[in-house]
């Protein structure tokens, strides 16, 4: 039964986009609603499937279309939900779902809201899309829906010079969705597949060059680090966070930048022989990334940037896991590789839930106190009790204290990086790790002096008068707080499947 | 699931429900709420106190008990019940209780005391979780645990009113520090450490594979070796300890704990002094024999320098902190180095044992002693200490002065647990510093043990010089102007009182049974732990064995540094015949030797000056030059590039048709040519 | 009756068609632009006509299918001359001269 439904999480998004289009002023706040239920749907959808997969009751659902068949092209239009891609759409459905009640709440005279939710579940049906999909062109399509419909929104909707911020985030997304498709024609061309599910059996079958699968790794990874804010290649990242509407960098952040780390497990390590000449490259980057974005964040005054240069931070210890997974893998031992990735993948949710909870705080503070300029804040823990402890949780997940599900995720990264690190037995790759989990240091700094700016000390005079936030506006924010610190203390629901996927999908391989 | 040891899952957990359950408990009532807190902390301790006596059995421990957590990383959720977790379990469980009781009166109607009990018990609760759980991954979570506590409770009174000045900052100058920067700076700082130790431990288990530590003890002989020829076994070691250098306050990442005396005096007791700071002598205590054993047993000799590391950064920080107590004004200020100090002597005895081929049950009991008496002592120290700022309302002790007649009762206790602190036999303080000496002797290590030496001198007088200035001479301006407007300096309250009253007699009455407790300890560690039977796998050396007893050096030498440290210190401060300001004043060595002492060691500056600041100038200059100078030049470099190479093209467009129909023709020559080529015809 | 052979006319047709691609390139007059364009169409047909009589060389006769393009070409030619002028109409009201040069509002 699943399996009929599975098109329909992007279908319906869909119908009701174009509902919210043409109804828009009939509907008025409906038009908030009607997004918030079709993601509720999804959510519906995702949980009943991820709760039959982990109870081991199924392993994946499918639901595959044929679309384009021709003599010399076949395309298959396909979803599937296996124990990866279920929790991931899981999440990105709840972040979306909170994401859009706490707009509806938050930004009541946003202008020309019918073509807001229309494009926010256009977004949100692209990511969907994404991340169900079993066929490489089908995943293009879906991910250029979703920078489509981002950029448009940030076009619209966003603040300071919101064009051209939103022009440089598209060119510079579609300059990597570029490289990334000539990987995808690559492979084409010779692996003479587009299905994913069916690239290691045509690696084992056709044994193509090492350098041209490295060529193809090499091009799709470009694409991925452009999403992902990988140095060099993030200087989209902070204008484009700072400059979109806050809803739209909360989904931006949690949920867009994380689906290349999604995809790079999915797609990129099918494709084993490659993986021993990138993984050091990877293990590299994702270094000078952790270390860069923390230290870029520590001196920033504005509240948005401060979280912008974080997310690049944390998407460096995605790629971290991911780096250590394609060395484990190159190296043979998949178990340990699984651990790594299955940290990334863990840290992709746990960030989500953090990083959302924390840009949604922003528009809190825009509401409440009309800035976000930390210099201009102080001692707001007093006057805004519950908004405190939400920012304490949401940055508490991002420094993986124990007991939010950051700690977890982070633990199994580090466990993966320098468990293939002692693999190589160089000293300098173990020292390298060393040195990145001292780099953790920094995100404490930025985190607790952040803290201390916004919410200790004395609160300056203009803010005497401010208040707590309605609780409606914290709901969403609860809820995500919550899944944080449950899945801090009971990971296993979580890490155990995702891990044994992984562990099949790397199997797959020779 | 029936548990075979329920005390020990229950004193951690039942603080942590309790966290949970106080807010709502305030909402009904606010001393309900108070004594729901209390309650919880008390179970915790009546857990704790089940497994008491299983130390009397006659069975060794060693046992665990646990339940697959995640597996995916060979992690399971256990307990492990030995000697060693069950001291440290009740020491903690009790003396939280005590403290609990304190608060009752100590932080009566203070706002924000949800928060402060919800934090209290989350901490109780992570702390026996840290001592009892029988594997890495789950200590780290108390660890991490105890820090975030710390972290919320140094820094309760957030707000840095400047009108709590004399209460709620701590330090002078420019090294004053309002609570929010003491609780971000301990965070910080002991995360540097807690960094450290998290590597080490991903090291360790890519080599052997499990966290727990009695898989590790088992394996030993598989991993150690591989660690070892990857050269790593080593750093490894030293990156663990850092951890507990962290957590326990010792040198180089000692700076937080003077200044985590700005949050409640309280917290202060319990974390500061008797609990949180100990964790580190727990861990390092608890991984002690895995060490060992790779030294001794599998002969890998690098280790040697992990024990000496630890002995001689315990001794140095003995030193060191105890240098800086010896000028201290602010009462508080005086424990906290002396806690510093006294967790020094702690690290030395672990150290030295280590080294010691029959040594480490030796290390182990005289390093337990010590934290055992310390935390009895330190607690009523700060107790007290937390009575005399309530009734002077002031940190500083130029504010108190002539005490005793105010405050008799404490004036007693206090009495009672300084002598333990100075190591005044009978008291527990005595035979447990006299044991670290030992040790260290017996080790021969001659540099620690003669900071020890000195600083057990040292130690007697700051203790009575806090003594003096607090409760004797005549009474300072304050209490005066204190006394005209009508606020009158009694005695603390009996909620108050009765907890440190206990601590304090208890500090006298181990003492009096001193000898017979060490022995006890010794006996608990050896027979009822695998340690013993671990001393007989080393072969015999003989030249290990000491002919003389290393009692006939250390005695003597105690009670001398006694006199030492006393004499100058009743006469400078208690009896006032002498005035040590004067004699500071008139010579230049020893003005700038107080400067020095004062500003602690510079230490404290250099960190700001060479971390802080730069750190947070850097990030400034990264931004700048990097961000916005680098990449945003460039980006809009190569932007106008491409925009200056289309623009070229805009040239064409003349909008002239003419020009437009002469491409025409252009093209359709061009294609005729290609069609001619194609077609053969050229 | 003698004709010259096909390829005569094909070297016509080239001719006129450099003529009137001259005269769409270098004449400023709107009108005599559309002139060329009827030059290039008859050009064209011309051209169209000599290969369709090519093929059928040396016979005296056009293949019919050819022929019957043409003249659908040369009524097409008629509707695009006159069209053209219309427009040549419409832009001369509008920018009151018939220079070519001044309609450049299509320029970068």
């Amino acid at each position: 039964m699943i399996e009929e439904l599975l098109p329909y999480t992007v279908i319906v998004p869909a119908v009701a986009s174009l509902v919210t289009l043409g109804l828009n002023k009939p509907l008025g706040r409906w038009n908030g609603i009607i997004a918030i239920l079709t993601s509720l749907l999804s959510i519906v959808i995702f949980s009943v499937s991820t709760y039959k997969i982990f109870a081991g009751l199924v392993s994946s659902y499918e639901k595959i279309y044929d679309w384009v068949v021709t003599s010399n092209l076949v395309l298959r239009f396909g979803f599937r939900a296996d124990g990866l891609s279920s929790p991931v759409a899981l999440t990105i459905a709840l972040v979306t779902a909170l994401t859009a009640l706490y707009t509806v709440k938050l930004m009541r005279d946003l202008p020309n809201m019918g073509l807001f939710f229309s494009l926010y579940q256009l977004f949100f049906l692209g990511m969907i899309g994404l991340v169900l999909s079993t066929n490489l062109v089908v995943f293009f399509v879906f991910f250029e829906i979703a920078v489509v419909a981002s950029w448009a929104l940030i076009n619209e909707w966003g603040t300071g010079e919101k064009e051209k911020v939103a022009l440089k985030y598209f060119l510079f997304t579609e300059a990597g969705a570029l490289c990334f498709l000539a990987g995808i024609v690559a492979t084409n061309g010779y692996l003479q597949t587009l299905e994913i599910y069916e690239i290691p059996q045509k690696i084992a079958q056709l044994n193509p060059n090492v350098g041209i699968l490295t060529a193809i790794v090499s091009a799709m990874l470009i694409g991925f680090f452009v999403k992902m804010a990988i140095f060099p290649l993030h200087s989209w990242l902070p204008d484009t966070y700072v400059e979109a509407p806050t809803p739209i960098t909360a989904l931006l952040s949690s949920a867009m930048s994380g689906l290349a780390a999604y995809a790079t497990i999915r797609i990129v390590f099918l494709y084993t022989p490659a993986l021993q000449y990138i993984s050091t490259a990877m293990i590299v980057l994702a270094i000078i990334t952790m270390i860069y974005g923390a230290a870029n964040a520590l001196s920033q005054d504005d509240f948005k940037r401060l979280l912008a240069y974080s997310s690049i931070s944390q998407m460096g210890y995605i790629l971290l896991g991911l780096g250590a997974a394609a060395l484990a893998i190159s190296m043979g031992f998949k178990s340990l590789a699984a651990i790594g990735a299955t940290g990334s993948m863990f840290h992709y949710i746990a960030h989500a839930m953090g990083k959302a909870i924390l840009f949604l705080l922003v528009g809190v503070f825009m509401v409440q106190v009309g800035t976000r300029t930390i210099s201009q804040m102080g001692g707001l823990a007093g006057k805004m009790p519950y908004t405190a402890v939400m920012m304490f949780i949401g940055f508490f997940t991002l420094m993986g204290v124990p007991f939010t599900s950051g700690f977890i995720s982070e633990w199994m990264i580090f466990t993966g990086a320098i468990g293939s690190a002692s693999l190589v037995a160089e000293a300098f790759r173990i020292f390298m790790v060393i040195v990145a989990i001292i780099a953790t240091v920094l995100t404490f700094a930025y985190s607790l002096w952040s803290i201390r700016r916004m919410l200790f000390g004395q609160a300056p005079p203009q803010l005497n008068e401010v208040k707590e936030a309605p609780l409606s506006f914290l709901t969403p924010l609860m809820v995500m707080a919550l899944a944080s610190l449950f899945l801090g203390m009971y990971p296993t629901i979580f890490t155990e499947e995702i891990n044994k996927v992984i562990l099949k999908l790397f199997t797959l391989t020779p | 699931m029936s548990l075979e040891y329920p005390g020990a899952w229950l004193c951690w957990i039942s603080p942590m429900v309790g966290a949970v359950l106080t807010p709502l408990f305030a909402k009904i009532n606010l001393r309900v709420r108070d004594y729901v807190a209390v309650l919880f902390s008390l179970f915790a301790a009546i857990s704790a106190s089940t497994m008491i006596p299983l130390l009397f059995n006659a069975t060794p421990l060693f046992n665990s008990e646990s339940f697959d957590w995640i597996p995916s990383l060979n992690v399971k959720m256990g307990v492990v019940v030995d000697p060693l977790s069950i001291i440290m379990a009740n020491i903690v469980a009790w003396i939280s209780f005590l403290i609990m009781v304190y608060s009752l009166s100590y932080m009566h109607g203070e706002p924000g005391l949800t928060r402060y009990w919800f934090f209290m018990n989350f901490f109780i609760g992570s702390m026996l979780l840290l001592v009892m759980a029988d594997n890495m991954l789950l200590m780290f979570f108390g660890w991490e645990g105890v820090g975030v506590c710390s972290y919320a409770l140094i820094g309760f009174w957030y707000r840095d009113s400047k009108e709590d000045w004399l209460k709620c900052w701590v330090g002078e100058g420019d090294e004053a520090y309002p609570p929010s920067h003491a609780g971000m700076k301990a965070f910080i700082m002991t995360r540097i450490g807690d960094v450290c130790l998290l590597a080490s431990i991903f090291v360790i288990y890519a080599f052997a594979g499990t966290f727990s530590y009695s898989e590790l003890l088992e394996r030993i002989d598989q991993w150690a070796p591989t660690i070892s020829k990857a050269g790593l076994l080593l750093p490894a070691a030293i990156l663990f300890f850092m951890g507990p250098v962290g957590k326990s306050a010792q040198f180089p990442l000692h700076e937080w704990l003077p200044d985590a005396m700005a949050g409640p005096t309280s917290v202060s007791a319990l974390i500061h002094a008797a609990t949180m700071v100990k964790a580190g002598v727990y861990l390092v205590a608890r991984v002690l024999p895995i060490f060992w054993l790779a030294y001794h047993v599998l002969r890998i000799s690098e280790l040697s320098a992990f024990f000496t590391i630890i002995a001689w950064i315990g001794a140095f920080t003995a030193f060191l902190a105890a240098t800086q107590a010896m000028v201290s004004r602010e009462i508080k200020k005086v424990l906290a180095y002396s806690t510093v100090s006294q967790i020094g002597y702690m690290f030395l005895a672990l150290g030295a044992g280590g080294l010691l081929a029959h040594g480490l049950v030796e290390g182990l009991t005289s390093g337990m002693f010590h934290l055992m008496s310390h935390a009895i002592f330190k607690a009523a120290l700060f107790l007290s200490a937390g009575a005399i700022i309530h009734a002077v309302e002031s940190r500083f002790m130029y504010h108190m002065g002539g005490l005793r007649k105010y405050m008799p009762l404490t004036y007693v206790a206090m009495w009672l647990a300084a002598l333990s602190l100075a190591g005044v036999p009978p008291f527990s303080g005595f035979w447990s510093k006299e044991t670290v000496l030992a040790v260290s002797w017996e080790a021969g290590l001659l540099g620690p043990f003669v900071l020890a030496v000195v600083t057990a001198a040292l130690t007697v007088f700051y203790t009575i010089r806090m003594m003096g200035l607090t409760f004797h001479g005549e009474k300072s301006h304050r209490i005066v102007e204190l006394e005209a407007e009508g606020h009158k300096i009694e005695e603390a309250s009996p909620v108050m009182y009765v907890p440190y009253a206990i601590l304090a007699v208890a500090s006298l009455g181990i003492g009096v049974v001193g000898w017979w407790m060490e022995e006890a300890l010794h006996r608990a560690l050896s027979s009822m732990t695998p340690y013993a039977a671990l001393h007989s796998l080393v072969p015999s050396v003989q030249a290990e064995v000491e002919t003389v007893s290393p009692q006939i050096i250390t005695l003597p030498l105690a009670i001398v540094m006694l006199i030492v440290g006393a004499i100058p210190a009743y006469f400078m401060y208690v009896s006032r015949k002498v005035d040590p300001s004067a004699i500071v004043a008139k010579s230049l060595l020893l003005r700038t030797l107080h400067t020095f002492l004062f500003k602690r060691w510079f230490i404290n500056k250099m960190y700001y000056n060479a971390f802080a600041y730069p750190l947070m100038s850097a990030s400034r200059g990264l931004y700048r030059w990097i961000e916005v100078g680098g990449f945003d030049r460039a980006l809009a470099g190569f932007v106008s590039g491409v925009v200056g190479f289309a623009s070229q093209f805009r040239k064409l467009q003349t909008g002239f048709l003419n020009y437009n129909i002469i491409g025409i023709l252009m093209g359709l020559i061009i294609i005729a040519l290609i069609l001619l080529k194609l077609g053969g015809l050229w | 009756m003698e004709y010259l052979p096909p390829q005569s006319y094909l070297a016509l047709s080239l001719i006129l068609l450099a003529i009137g691609f001259y005269c769409l390139v270098s004449k400023r007059n709107m009108i005599k632009t559309v002139i060329g364009l009827e030059i290039v169409t008859i050009a064209v047909n011309t051209a169209f006509m000599s290969l369709g009589w090519m093929r059928t060389y040396p016979a005296n006769f056009i293949d019919p299918l050819a022929q019957t393009f043409v003249i659908i070409s040369i009524a097409i030619g008629g509707i695009v001359a006159a069209l053209a002028l219309s427009l040549v109409v419409d832009a001369h009201q509008h920018y009151k001269t018939l220079d070519l040069k001044k309609l450049r509002r299509l320029r970068w």
